[in-house]
């Protein structure tokens, strides 16, 4: 009876997304350590991650680059520059501290911590 | 007690002190104030004791604008009202719900929460619910607790259900029955409320029969409690002197309909995997109280993002062929000799679910009821209530078309605002932004949020809560009635019922319903001198 804009494809989709990269980066789904420039493949499905931050990426009116990524969200900037041990508790820190000062963006429906998306965004630039 | 116009010969005039128009909430609730006092009060009610299809076809009409159910559907009429088919919701409304809101245009009552409080208690038990506490630390127990949201983004607005559903009718019909100076006329249809020559006294009403008895009342003052569609209906119906209709010199009576659109609007998929969703997605008994417990946006909030009041419940999705729910569904259709809608898929479940059969049977009780296995594989929905903004274009007007007693019918053009739609969105990241937070889960739109400020989907609804049409207002060019529920430029004219409310909030409305029309006969004990 209530109204469903998710099919089983999408709803799929839904689960793909929210598992493999936002929560991926949140529950410290993390197979091994995290240098900056190996963030990307770090999460457990990649291809939904890639998509997240190509939507991000195709939403801001700047040419995308990783470094004004990086500068304009400080606190992943600090996440994926942390000994490899706390790269995992430091974004799940950076990204509750981003829903908690509302610094979110809003990537295909998601409302995602400025973190995620900006990790997504990485993923996305390779 | 109780009489029939059919049984009365036409021409009958009645003289009573008050009479009060239809009998649902807030019609008895007034009449049994008077129980026992030195007035005579008349309940007119079109009605008999049970539904008649005659009777409930003098309500039909057209829908021109979003669609609605059908307006024979969405109210009763019959003694009791919609209380018939009330479902039972209760949560008073918030102080900001009465407050003028820079940001909602047409908002503010005349008066403020705190004139209702001590009437609202009283409707608690009318009502039969539980005490008239809302805050959530009271009601969470062991299994159900709520999450812990910034205050000044989100809160858990607490629910209490009237189980079985109070109806009127059936709870009170005895005590009006034994009253000796309170008759309730059945079915006895108001034509129109009678006035004198300038229209700022209200003389009587006229009545009639579906099978042609006519008759009048003569009154001191006269209520019209007849609901947010029927109480405009006959007001501008009432049109012998007054052409536009009574308490319409400005144009006011019949607009501003209001409702609370329900519907689906995103979903919020769980990282965390554990208990902390039960609070919402389950009703459970505290204190032999039934509770419901909704998600909405706080008064803070609501002022620093300026929107509308939001609320959602959790449609938390559980193991789908679960057996006890199916064992029940077989269960109540045969204590009603019905047969089931799905008979053979809940037979399937009930036979292939066995152990939670057995479960829902011998594993819990009142206070610990069942509920079936969660399946958070899948994403929680978010049924949604909202407040909608003032708006005059969203409207109940007389037609063309006639019903059997030779009454115009009505036409409702229920109509949306911008502010409706982008509240809607921001409340909704919002809702992200805090369990995003509280490390629990990821919320994301339904797609036609985000699509436009306008459009909303068919398959929106509303809660059958008619609201708005003879709108409170100390300003007579912005309202119908008000602050005590009196027609403005007439002397004993009144209106009860949520046709009054100038916002709606997201609450459902008949507590407060029944808190206006305490408040409303305190109001005329006062005028008649036994207060």
């Amino acid at each position: 009876m209530h109204p469903s804009s998710s099919g089983a494809a999408s709803r799929r989709h839904l689960l793909r997304v929210a598992l493999g990269a936002a929560a991926g980066a949140l529950a410290g789904l993390i197979a091994r350590p995290a240098p900056r420039a190996a963030a990307g493949a770090l999460f457990r499905d990649r291809p939904s991650a890639e998509r997240i931050g190509r939507r991000y990426l195709a939403s801001l009116t700047a040419e995308p680059d990783r470094n004004a990524i990086l500068a304009a969200s400080p606190r992943l900037d600090r996440a994926l520059a942390a000994p490899v041990e706390q790269t995992a508790r430091q974004l799940r820190q950076a990204i509750a501290v981003d829903f908690r000062h509302g610094d979110v963006a809003v990537v295909d429906g998601w409302v995602l911590a400025k973190s995620e998306a900006h990790l997504c965004a990485l993923v996305a630039l390779g | 007690m109780f009489i029939d116009l059919r049984q009365m010969p036409t021409g009958t005039v009645l003289d009573t002190d008050i009479c009060i128009i239809g009998a649902g909430a807030a019609g008895i609730t007034i009449a049994r104030q008077f129980i026992g006092r030195p007035i005579a009060v008349l309940v007119v009610e079109s009605g008999g004791l049970d539904p008649d299809d005659a009777t409930q076809a003098l309500y039909k009409g057209q829908i021109v604008g979003h669609p609605y159910f059908d307006l024979d559907i969405t109210r009763l009429r019959y003694f009791g009202g919609s209380t018939n088919h009330w479902g039972g919701w209760c949560a008073p409304l918030h102080d900001i719900d009465f407050a003028t809101r820079a940001w909602v245009p047409y908002s503010g009552w005349p008066i403020e929460r705190r004139a209702l409080d001590s009437y609202y208690a009283t409707a608690q038990t009318l009502v039969r619910i539980g005490p008239p506490t809302y805050d959530p630390q009271v009601w969470q127990d062991r299994k159900h607790s709520f999450p812990d949201f910034q205050p000044d983004r989100m809160v858990t607005q607490i629910l209490q259900l009237s189980e079985p559903a109070t109806h009127f009718g059936e709870i009170y019909r005895a005590d009006l029955a034994k009253a000796d100076n309170v008759q309730v006329l059945l079915n006895a249809n108001a034509l129109g409320i009678d006035s004198n020559e300038t229209a700022t006294v209200a003389a009587g009403v006229r009545l009639a029969t579906l099978g042609g008895v006519r008759a009048s009342v003569r009154a001191k003052v006269v209520i019209v409690a007849c609901g947010g569609l029927e109480s405009p209906r006959l007001l501008l119906l009432s049109n012998d002197v007054a052409p536009a209709g009574l308490g319409n010199g400005h144009d006011l009576v019949g607009r501003f309909f209001l409702e609370h659109p329900h519907i689906v609007t995103g979903s919020l998929l769980a990282t965390d995997r554990g208990d902390w969703h039960h609070g919402l997605s389950e009703r459970f008994f505290k204190d032999r109280t039934l509770i419901q417990a909704v998600i909405a946006t706080s008064a803070d909030a609501q002022q620093a993002m300026g929107t509308l009041g939001y609320s959602a419940n959790f449609e938390t999705p559980v193991v789908g062929n679960a057996g006890y729910p199916a064992y029940r569904h077989l269960r109540d259709a045969v204590d009603r000799a019905k047969m089931p809608d799905h008979m053979a898929q809940d037979v399937w479940n009930m036979v292939t679910g066995l152990g939670d059969v057995a479960h829902g049977v011998f594993g819990t009780s009142p206070t610990d009821p069942y509920h079936p296995p969660y399946d958070l594989s899948r994403p929680i929905r978010l049924y949604t209530r909202l407040e909608q903004c003032p708006n005059p274009d969203s409207r109940v007007t007389l037609t063309a078309e006639r019903d059997a007693l030779g009454l115009n019918r009505i036409a409702l053009d229920w109509r949306f605002t911008e502010l409706d739609k982008r509240s809607l969105r921001l409340s909704q990241q919002l809702i992200g932004m805090e369990f995003g937070r509280l490390g629990v889960g990821r919320f994301k739109y339904d797609d036609w949020v985000l699509a436009d400020d306008t459009s909303w989907p068919d398959e929106l609804h509303g809660g059958h809560h008619h609201m708005g049409t003879c709108r409170m207002s100390d300003d007579p060019k912005r309202g119908v009635v008000d602050g005590e529920c009196r027609v403005h430029g007439m002397d004993n004219l009144y209106v009860a019922g949520s046709a009054v409310y100038p916002t709606s909030g997201y609450v459902n409305p008949t507590l407060t319903v029944v808190a206006l029309a305490l408040r409303l006969a305190d109001h005329l004990k006062a005028r008649f001198g036994i207060a």
